[in-house]
């Protein structure tokens, strides 16, 4: 988008030669002579760097679209692991309780639209959602791209951030690694993990999922609802109902995390790729524009000559006796 | 995390249920025969870097690399 809009801009700048070749055609004797030859030369220069732009973008959208056919199947895969927690513990986005973590997923790298904008949007409006007088909501960052964006209002309530994850191939002992870590390194109520969900190469559904903690899911099963069915469960092992509770909210955590890591990467390829897309085609449009102009001004310059040298002539007495 | 009764030995041992289902993982995966062995211990790299932030202010990052266990 950065660069499409960079396109754009330079685009509106070079009309402006587009006008003055107009006004010069109209007055010509009051243009200096041999201005318009330097013309030429710049439009010939942009025309160079707005190819070499073309190529860049035409590249980067190709790479995109092949890391995207990469990670595409592996997010499809990985849905089939948070499913059965929802199923069982139900996503309660609107629990509420003291100790809020919002964890920002969003990537490393820039240039893939505003699918790190969004996610930043609805962490923003989560903890403005979860604060209270009594209630503190933390940040857990993963990638860059939402650190530098939080960094600028909300510094004091970072917790961790964690960047490099896509260093090798996600996978899930990288992510499961991660997940424990946070879990670790910050104390919580409820985690609510906001990633871009991927839904075609276009579309990207801003999500939130919540992973409540083990106290806190004991507290809405007693209170009935549909944690209540979790004791129609037969579970093995001497293992008291607390300890079960721990164990499946940290798996979970990890499950969501995984899932969220690879849809969040999935739309950030789709992203770059539609971005690169329209920017290419941006520059196209201005490549044609700027030939255009290259060619008219190649025109003019010659007839300009071809008009000196018949003024000469012509003048000179060589017409007219 | 307060739980009646006897807690299981990783959990006394300070680990958390995902560190212990890795370690059980990995178990596993060096458990196959020798082709897929290499393969499914190439694929499960981890690297990240982690940072904590105190009043704002990042601390020094800790780079996380490698399987754990290993």
């Amino acid at each position: 988008m950065a660069m499409a809009a960079v396109l754009r801009r330079e685009g509106r700048r070079l009309t402006q030669p587009i006008n003055a070749l107009h006004s010069s055609l109209i007055s010509q004797d009051q243009a200096p002579h041999g201005s318009r030859s330097v013309s030429t030369q710049v439009v010939r220069n942009r025309m160079k760097s707005v190819k070499n732009i073309q190529k860049i973008t035409k590249a980067m959208k190709m790479v995109a679209a092949s890391k995207l056919r990469a990670v595409q199947t592996r997010a499809e895969n990985s849905r089939g692991l948070w499913q059965p927690f929802t199923a069982l513990l139900g996503d309660n986005p609107s629990a509420d309780v003291k100790k809020n973590v919002v964890v920002t997923v969003s990537s490393d790298k820039g240039l893939c639209g505003g699918i790190n904008s969004t996610s930043v949007k609805i962490s923003r409006v989560l903890h403005k959602l979860n604060s209270g007088p009594d209630k503190e909501t933390k940040y857990v960052i993963l990638g860059e791209k939402a650190k530098a964006q939080l960094l600028r209002d909300s510094k004091k309530n970072i917790e961790l951030s964690l960047t490099e994850l896509q260093k090798n191939p996600l996978n899930y002992t990288q992510v499961s690694v991660l997940a424990d870590d946070i879990l670790k390194n910050v104390e919580y109520d409820a985690l609510r993990i906001v990633f871009n969900k991927f839904h075609s190469v276009v579309s990207f559904l801003p999500t939130v999922s919540t992973i409540l903690s083990p106290e806190v899911i004991e507290r809405e099963a007693e209170s009935g609802g549909k944690l209540g069915e979790l004791d129609s469960y037969e579970i093995e092992g001497g293992e008291t109902k607390s300890e079960i509770l721990q164990n499946l909210a940290e798996f979970q955590f990890s499950c969501v995390m995984y899932n969220a890591v690879l849809e969040n990467a999935c739309s950030e390829q789709g992203a770059r790729m539609s971005a690169m897309d329209s920017s290419s085609r941006n520059a196209g449009d201005m490549l044609d524009r700027l030939t255009l102009t290259y060619n008219r001004s190649l025109f003019l310059s010659l007839l300009h000559a071809c008009l000196i040298v018949f003024n000469i002539q012509f003048f000179s007495g060589k017409y007219i006796k | 995390m307060a739980s009646s009764g006897a807690v299981p030995f990783w959990r006394a041992a300070g680990m958390t249920y995902i560190t212990y289902s890795n370690i059980c993982a990995n178990l596993v995966r060096n458990c196959l025969k020798e082709p897929y062995k290499a393969e499914a211990l190439s694929r499960e790299k981890v690297h990240f870097s982690l940072s904590k932030w105190v009043e704002g202010k990042p601390e020094k990052p800790t780079v996380r690399s490698d399987t754990p266990g290993q």
